[in-house]
């Protein structure tokens, strides 16, 4: 099939493949025979813990470097030399160091890989922060070493040209044609040349395509175009360097530079030291970002980048799709069993196919082969770590003898098997668990969403923007979100059940309730929104405990949602009752979360006012930040609704025996957050608990009678 | 999980911060708010750092350094990372233990202050 990568990941391919061991290995018509695959890495992938119809989330992995032998492999000559062309031990480790650098490039520039980054690097990555726009002129090089890609990922916050100079286009046009005269060639002499022209032509294009809304290619003058070589499968190697070519480059980032007439910093991004100092004497800023190399290590399919503030990595899918581009054909092997199959050229492939970056490909069935040749499935005798997955129904309800791995292997499960018992043939069903690792599953059920409520709501307000629509649709109308389509499918459902969408087949409805949300914020009305709330079981279970207890401490809310809920996810389990906090019905006090969602009546509001400022209370002066809490929790009221009971008293002046001058003020002090603005543009604000407010004019302390 | 990192002096005279500790003195150089994980992945993973707590850079990366990853690997969390993406980027959700991803954080942040020129202590808080 010839599918993208979008594709991919709707048919789920890639995704949910079996725990295990897998050999990574590529074939490409420039230098090995079809049948020939030569090894570039292990990867061992993880089970995947979470049912793949609960929630659209991709397997954790690791790689490890590991050429495998390329054919033709010479022995030890013992012969001193140092000329490769010479020595076929010396040229045969060179080809393993061009695999291996194609390698560490690929996996760079999908994020896997990052460049060691210098002091200097770092402080003017630093100064970039107070920047918002940024130009950024790269050589050829760093168009497909990964190094442009890592910067686009740790300014995702700034707004970023790409100037690329025409140069590298002409650069890489000569590539291509490289690779295309030595197609089909099986020339293991190929090898070098093939490999480092499609990296450059695969990287540098996939590159522009993806970022073509801020890419802009700069034009020279065409008569300097004459100092660049030409492609010549025979000739020199178009990887030496080479002076002239250096200089115009040069010289067209000068003229892109003074053509320029805009404020924004710019940076020339070369990994070549020598273009760096020559550039640098030149007086033109350069941001040189090492090249990016390959460890003996494991590498993670994650990592947390500093610079960017988030994760960043890639899934299996798109790991697979970036190889593909640069080793030509690669597949995923376990045992003899081939899982995937990927290669990026066949006849007749159009520019539409290669901007889409479609590839062909072949997966094996779930638990089964791709039926490539010479690999056998599992039924020819291979035992694969686990076995098909059955897929519950569209409706999410799990089939008997269908029960995911992930929900098997929770603590309800006994002791699990080992694996020798599961090879050994052990019943279907409950056998396809063999992980002994995952002794604790938290899987992210669709009872508590992964969405901020200020999320949901702002999906709500795309829904009652839109009228009918489907969840696409709904994420589509939203302004900035990062959410996911299956993120937002489960806060649809919830404001489904609490009967704000209405949903039928794949199109939602805002119901008639919407309304009133959208006054209960314009009123900013939180008790309001807390009740329609209530309707979801989850919350309203917790609100009801919570109440019950009067305060908890945070360790307990995991196993007290477990309990009334079921099994939860840690971290969604965590959040829930942020939504009490934002909704101002609870509130928290250092490792407490408390009740806050008591009203009691003025009079009882005011002795408890008394009440809180006898015990705080210095020589008849109370601190607001001491009172207002003391007050919270006598009276079981969070800082949300006190405030403006008490400011209220302050203003009908209720409390006569007390004084509350204002103050000039200091950095607020702040505790928890509560749901603000438009539905459209939710959002929250913190709580300022160390003053109130008369009018605009804070009053940070009260005076009352002492003793 | 907030990780905040500053650059200064502790003043046990100083002012407080919005969660009533004593903060040090000094610029901010670095924070984040950790999206998909909680600080209490931190105790899972074995450390003894504290959240709320202020720790100088050298004895928090000693609380990280001897922490085991493979603890508590059986209690797993997804993490969101962004993918380019022909026609628009899109959003990748990956499943890690949360131990794993907690340590990957810290230790990513004590790498990146470690080579910041800084002049006076550092110190970190993760909440």
């Amino acid at each position: 099939m010839q599918i993208t990568l979008h594709q991919c990941g709707q048919a789920r391919h890639l995704q949910g493949v079996p725990a295990g061991l897998y050999d990574v290995e590529y074939t490409d018509s420039t230098h090995l025979n079809p049948t020939e695959w030569v090894r570039l890495a292990t990867l061992d992938v993880q089970s995947s813990v979470i049912p793949l119809e609960d929630n659209n989330t991709e397997q954790f992995y690791t790689l490890t470097k590991a050429i495998g032998d390329l054919p033709g492999k010479p022995r030890a000559s013992g012969a001193i030399t140092t000329n490769s062309k010479l020595d076929p031990v010396l040229e045969y480790n060179s080809k393993i160091r061009t695999i291996q650098d194609t390698l560490a490039l690929a996996l760079g520039r999908v994020g896997l890989l990052a460049p060691e980054v210098s002091a200097e690097l770092l402080e003017q990555l630093l100064r970039l922060d107070e920047q918002k726009g940024v130009v950024l002129v790269p050589d050829t090089n760093a168009l497909h070493n990964g190094a442009v890609h890592w910067l686009l990922r740790v300014l995702h916050g700034h707004s970023v040209w790409l100037m690329p100079v025409v140069a590298s286009m002409t650069t890489i046009q000569t590539r291509d044609a490289t690779v295309k005269a030595l197609a089909n060639k099986f020339k293991i002499s190929n090898l070098g040349q093939a490999l480092r022209s499609r990296g450059l032509v695969n990287g540098a294009l996939g590159l522009l395509e993806r970022n073509r809304a801020r890419c802009q290619v700069v034009e020279i003058d065409p008569s300097l175009l004459r100092y660049q070589r030409m492609a010549s499968p025979s000739g020199t190697d178009p990887d030496q360097g080479d002076v002239l070519e250096d200089r115009l480059i040069i010289e067209a980032i000068h003229g892109v530079l003074r053509s320029m007439r805009s404020r924004a910093a710019r940076f020339v991004v070369t990994s070549d030291v020598h273009v760096a100092r020559i550039l640098t004497a030149e007086g033109i800023e350069v941001l040189f970002v090492p090249t990016i190399t390959l460890a003996e290590t494991a590498v993670s399919c994650l990592r947390y980048d500093t610079l960017a503030r988030g994760f960043v990595g890639a899934p299996l899918r798109a790991f697979a799709w970036e190889l593909a581009h640069a080793f030509g054909s690669i597949r995923l092997v376990q045992g003899e069993t081939e899982m995937a199959m990927l290669e990026c050229y066949w006849p007749g492939k159009t520019p539409a196919e290669w901007a889409s970056e479609t590839l062909r490909c072949r997966f094996a069935p779930r638990g089964g082969a791709t039926g490539g040749e010479g690999k056998k499935s599992p039924e020819n005798g291979t035992v694969t770590d686990a076995a098909p997955v059955t897929r519950p129904s569209a409706h999410g309800d799990l089939a008997a003898g269908s029960v995911p791995q992930s929900i098997v292997a929770s603590s309800t499960e006994p002791e699990p098997e080992t694996r020798a018992e599961a090879q050994a043939g052990k019943p279907a069903g409950r056998q396809a668990v063999h992980h002994p690792q995952i002794k604790r599953f938290v899987p992210i059920t669709t009872a508590i969403p992964r969405a901020s409520l200020p999320q949901m709501l702002r999906l709500l307000g795309s829904a009652r923007r839109l009228g009918p629509s489907t969840a696409e649709g709904i994420v589509g109308g939203l302004h900035g979100d990062m959410i996911t389509v299956d993120m937002a499918r489960r806060a649809l459902e919830i404001l489904r059940r609490i009967r704000l969408l209405d949903q039928t087949n794949d199109t939602y409805r805002p119901t008639s309730d919407v309304e009133l949300v959208v006054a209960a914020l314009r009123t900013s009305d939180l008790d309001s929104l807390s009740s329609v709330m209530g309707r979801f079981d989850p919350y309203r279970l917790f609100l009801e405990a919570l109440r019950a207890r009067g305060q908890l401490k945070r360790a307990e809310v995991v196993p007290l949602i477990r309990d009334l809920v079921g099994a939860t996810a840690t971290g969604a389990s965590e959040r829930l009752p942020r939504f009490h906090i934002i909704l101002g019905q609870a509130w928290t006090d250092g490792d407490s979360i408390l009740d806050g969602s008591q009203r009691t009546t003025d009079r009882d509001a005011i002795d408890a006012f008394k009440a809180a400022f006898q015990a705080v209370a210095s020589v008849g002066i109370a601190r607001v930040l001491d009172l207002l809490p003391r007050f919270c929790a006598l009276t079981r009221t969070s800082p949300w609704a006190a405030k403006r009971q008490i400011e209220r008293f302050v203003a009908a002046r209720d409390l006569p025996a007390y004084s509350f001058q204002p103050a000039a003020g200091s950095k607020p002090v702040t505790r928890d957050e509560t749901i603000t603005g438009t539905l459209d543009g939710a959002t929250t604000e913190p709580v300022v608990i160390d003053r109130l407010y008369l009018g605009e004019r804070p009053v940070f302390t009260v005076e009352g009678p002492s003793g | 999980m907030q990780i905040r990192v500053l650059e200064g002096m502790y003043d046990p005279h100083g002012g407080i911060d919005q969660d009533d500790a004593l903060e040090p003195k000094g610029r901010e150089i670095w924070s984040a708010e950790v999206e998909d994980l909680t600080a209490a992945a931190l105790h899972a993973a074995g450390t003894l750092v504290d959240p709320g707590t202020w720790y100088k850079l050298e004895q928090f990366k000693e609380l990280v350094n001897v922490a085991d990853p493979a603890q508590n690997a059986n209690v797993f969390s997804t993490v969101s990372t962004r993918q380019s993406g022909v026609g628009r980027p899109w959003i990748a959700v990956i499943e890690i233990a949360e131990s794993a991803a907690a340590l990957m954080v810290c230790r990513s942040v004590i790498e990146h202050v470690e080579q910041l020129k800084t002049v006076n202590g550092v110190w970190i808080r993760v909440e």
